[in-house]
């Protein structure tokens, strides 16, 4: 059995330099999660990788859904069979936080380029995941992208990077990423008092 | 000059205490303003103990002056936020809401380890420590023949201060602090280490018998007093035989003054403590001046004849002289004012002086009349200092003939400095004359305010124990730059064993704990001077070198 970040999660279909969508099977879903950390990976090395952060899953409806939608009794054969077949992709969107040049350190900041449409998108490793969250320099991207629910992005991601380290280091990373946030939103208390409470250890 | 790497200056400034914060502000003449990190306690800091800025080429030693709360955003202030969870505490504190302190640069470090005056701050954000051993060493030296240790900064016990002896006896120093705040603790500390490296000799006038022999201190036990530590290095004088006795001493001489001996210029000192108005000064000169060296026992076994005769014939005014007859009438009840003077008591102390040996006058049972205290110390020191005058003079043309340094030690020194008589006074031209006589005064006061101005301008050392009148913690900085945060420090030090020491003795403004008064401090004042801490060497000390046998001096 393979990790989950060894397999591609999906393709990109569409991409600009601020993030991605990426194209997935229904049954890819389960790995990637709100809140997750992903890269794009370039088929050449001339391209950089691109990576970002899972803020939003949706399933587009197609015609056939929409006619079994208003079948009286849909068999849960006929469901499966609709979830495996679908012809419209389960899409995910991601915000760049940063990028690689090949060889490179990961960089908190919008990549030079998009990735390029089907370039293949896997979950980031523990590794990667610790690298970028070293440092916290992509939080003034989160914070300040209008379209994305920040609070919930950023309180996800910290909880599930948090994850990823060693138990004795999970405190004292969610305080230091609460410093860091408390910086950013000095000015706006609500925000702050709203992540903490979702980042909070239990 | 290209800036140091982290490692280069960490190898430069050697192990480093934890980081307290970053220089956020301030200036040179108000102050420096730190921020400090997330983590550090507010309560684990005090003003008055030291930090170091370590800048690109220097280190900076500076003194906590204030300690502030502060925060990014009003918002926070109106809306505080859960503190009973302790995780938002974590993320709060440091973070939104954080601990700031101000302190006052001191002294500056080169790169080859010389001491400079503070002429520049350091660039912002460079990183405060708390000063380490190593820091408190590099300023304040290791004890030698010419340094002596009198205790140790806040918080760094192992480590100790060393004032100049020199420099602290060829300018006056004052010894200030609220009443039983340990002046005298203080003071016998500073005259120990003078007497044990003969940096001087000292005229001490033991106004409460505290120097010359033991004293019950605060815990019922005896201190020793200095003829105690330097049998053959002080004498005691007295002026109340039967007093010194019964405590137990043998004094080396009893003083007498003859009254034919009392210039009016004696009385000039005593102007305000005994209501000695212009007018009856002036009977005094012409009553001198008719009447020779026996004015004051003619005027006072004077009939009512010759008094009225000396109003109508003379421009003395009545009453004025009424007034002055009944002040000199207190005299009589001073035993050791007498016809006839037993012997040259001057003449006594300056033999004495000249063999390298203090000389502590106890005044028994007149330490409690002012007036006594006043005109003995005026009468004796402005002889003395005459007779220095004289002597540093021929030295000029001899200089065997130079006379040793001489400090005289005065309690209740505003009663002679009073800005109204201290430029009449015999003690406010010593503090004002500096070095030039090789004589030197050693004030001690609780009230720095009520001496003259100009007198504490020249006051080189300043030893300040607590003090909370604002007049007086003025007075006491008067002409120090970086006053207002030590005005701070000096109101907030505990009423027992601490002190600012500021001035020509020591490299910066310091506060000290000061050392005790105890065995291991005499075992100290007679051992070698090794440049290893007397501390270490003297909690061992007495006791190795002298077993449980009672501790009787060195010489």
């Amino acid at each position: 059995m393979t990790a989950a970040w060894e397999d591609p999660i999906g393709y990109v279909l569409r991409a600009s330099t601020t993030g991605f969508s990426v194209g997935t099977r229904v049954s890819q879903m389960g790995k990637p999660a709100f809140g997750s950390i992903v890269k794009a990976q370039p088929r050449t090395d001339e391209r950089e990788w691109v990576y970002g952060l899972l803020f939003d899953m949706h399933i587009d409806d197609d015609p056939m859904v929409r006619q079994l939608v208003l079948a009286d009794a849909v068999s849960e054969e006929t469901i499966r069979d609709q979830h495996h077949h679908r012809i419209v992709p389960v899409e995910m969107d991601i915000l760049a936080i940063g990028f690689r040049s090949y060889d490179g350190p990961i960089r908190h900041a919008l990549p030079p380029h998009p990735p390029l449409s089907l370039d293949p998108v896997f979950l980031c490793n523990p590794e990667e995941t610790k690298e970028i969250a070293a440092h916290f320099d992509y939080f003034r991207i989160v914070l300040a992208t209008a379209q994305v629910p920040s609070e919930q992005l950023l309180a996800a991601h910290l909880i599930a990077t948090a994850g990823v380290l060693p138990e004795d280091e999970q405190y004292d990373f969610l305080v230091r990423a609460g410093r860091e946030a408390a910086r950013l939103l000095n000015n706006d208390m609500a925000r702050l008092d709203s992540l903490l409470r979702l980042i909070y250890p239990v | 000059m290209a800036k140091k790497s982290v490692s280069e200056l960490d190898q430069y400034f050697g192990a480093r205490t934890p980081r307290l914060g970053v220089l956020i502000g301030g200036s040179l003449s108000k102050g420096l303003d730190i921020r400090l990190d997330p983590g550090v306690n507010l309560e684990d800091l005090a003003v008055g103990r030291y930090v170091v800025i370590h800048g690109h080429h220097r280190r900076f030693f500076c003194i906590i002056t204030d300690i502030g709360l502060n925060s990014t955003t009003v918002q926070i202030t109106g809306t505080p936020p859960d503190m009973s969870n302790p995780f938002l505490a974590d993320i709060y504190s440091g973070s939104i809401a954080y601990g700031t302190m101000h302190i006052a640069p001191m002294l500056a470090i080169s790169e080859d380890g010389k001491l400079e005056p503070v002429r520049t701050i350091p660039p912002h954000f460079q990183e405060t420590w708390t000063a380490t051993e190593q820091d408190i060493n590099d300023v304040f030296g290791k004890e030698d023949e010419t340094h002596f240790n009198i205790g140790a900064p806040l918080e760094l016990l192992d480590t100790q201060i060393n004032v100049d002896l020199k420099r602290l006896t060829e300018r006056s120093v004052g010894v200030f602090g609220k009443s039983g705040t340990g002046k005298s603790y203080l003071t016998r500390i500073l005259l120990a280490g003078v007497i044990a490296r003969r940096a001087a000799v000292n005229l001490i006038f033991d106004m409460h018998n505290d120097y010359g022999w033991e004293v019950f201190n605060e815990f019922g036990t005896r201190d020793k007093g200095l003829k105690q530590l330097f049998p053959d290095r002080v004498v005691i004088f007295t002026l109340d035989d039967e007093s010194s006795r019964r405590r137990g001493v043998r004094p080396d001489f009893v003083v007498t003054m003859a009254y034919n001996e009392i210039e009016p210029e004696d009385l000039e000192a005593l102007r305000l403590t005994m209501d000695l108005s212009d007018t009856m000064l002036d009977a005094a000169r012409l009553l001198r001046r008719m009447w020779g060296r026996d004015w004051i026992q003619s005027l006072l076994t004077a009939e009512a004849d010759i008094i009225e005769d000396l109003i109508n014939t003379t421009t003395i005014n009545g009453p004025a002289l009424s007034a002055l007859i009944r002040r000199l009438q207190r005299f009589q009840r001073f035993g050791f004012l007498v016809p006839q003077s037993a012997g040259d008591s001057v003449q006594a102390i300056i033999s004495h002086l000249d063999q390298g040996r203090s000389v502590v006058l106890e005044f028994g049972r007149y330490g409690n009349a002012l007036e006594a205290y006043i005109l003995v110390a005026n009468y004796l020191t402005r002889r003395i200092r005459e007779r220095y005058v004289h002597r540093v003079e021929e030295s000029f043309g001899d200089e065997s003939k130079q006379p040793p340094q001489l400090m005289i030690t005065i309690e209740e020194a505003h009663k002679f400095l009073d800005p109204m008589i201290a430029r009449q006074t015999i003690f406010g031209t010593i503090a004002r004359e500096l070095r030039k006589f090789k004589v030197t005064l050693l004030v001690v006061d609780q009230r720095p305010s009520a001496i003259d101005e100009e007198v504490m301008s020249q006051i080189g050392t300043r030893v300040t124990a607590l003090l909370d009148n604002e007049r007086d913690i003025m007075a006491v900085f008067m002409g120090v730059s970086g006053a207002p945060g030590l005005r701070e420090v000096l109101a907030r030090l505990d009423t027992r064993q601490q002190a600012i020491v500021l001035g020509h003795a020591v490299p910066m403004p310091v506060v000290i704990q000061s050392r005790s008064y105890d065995e291991a401090f005499y075992a100290a004042m007679g051992k070698p001077i090794s440049g290893k801490k007397v501390r270490s060497v003297s909690q061992k000390g007495g006791q190795a070198l002298y077993g449980d046998k009672e501790f009787e001096g060195f010489d």
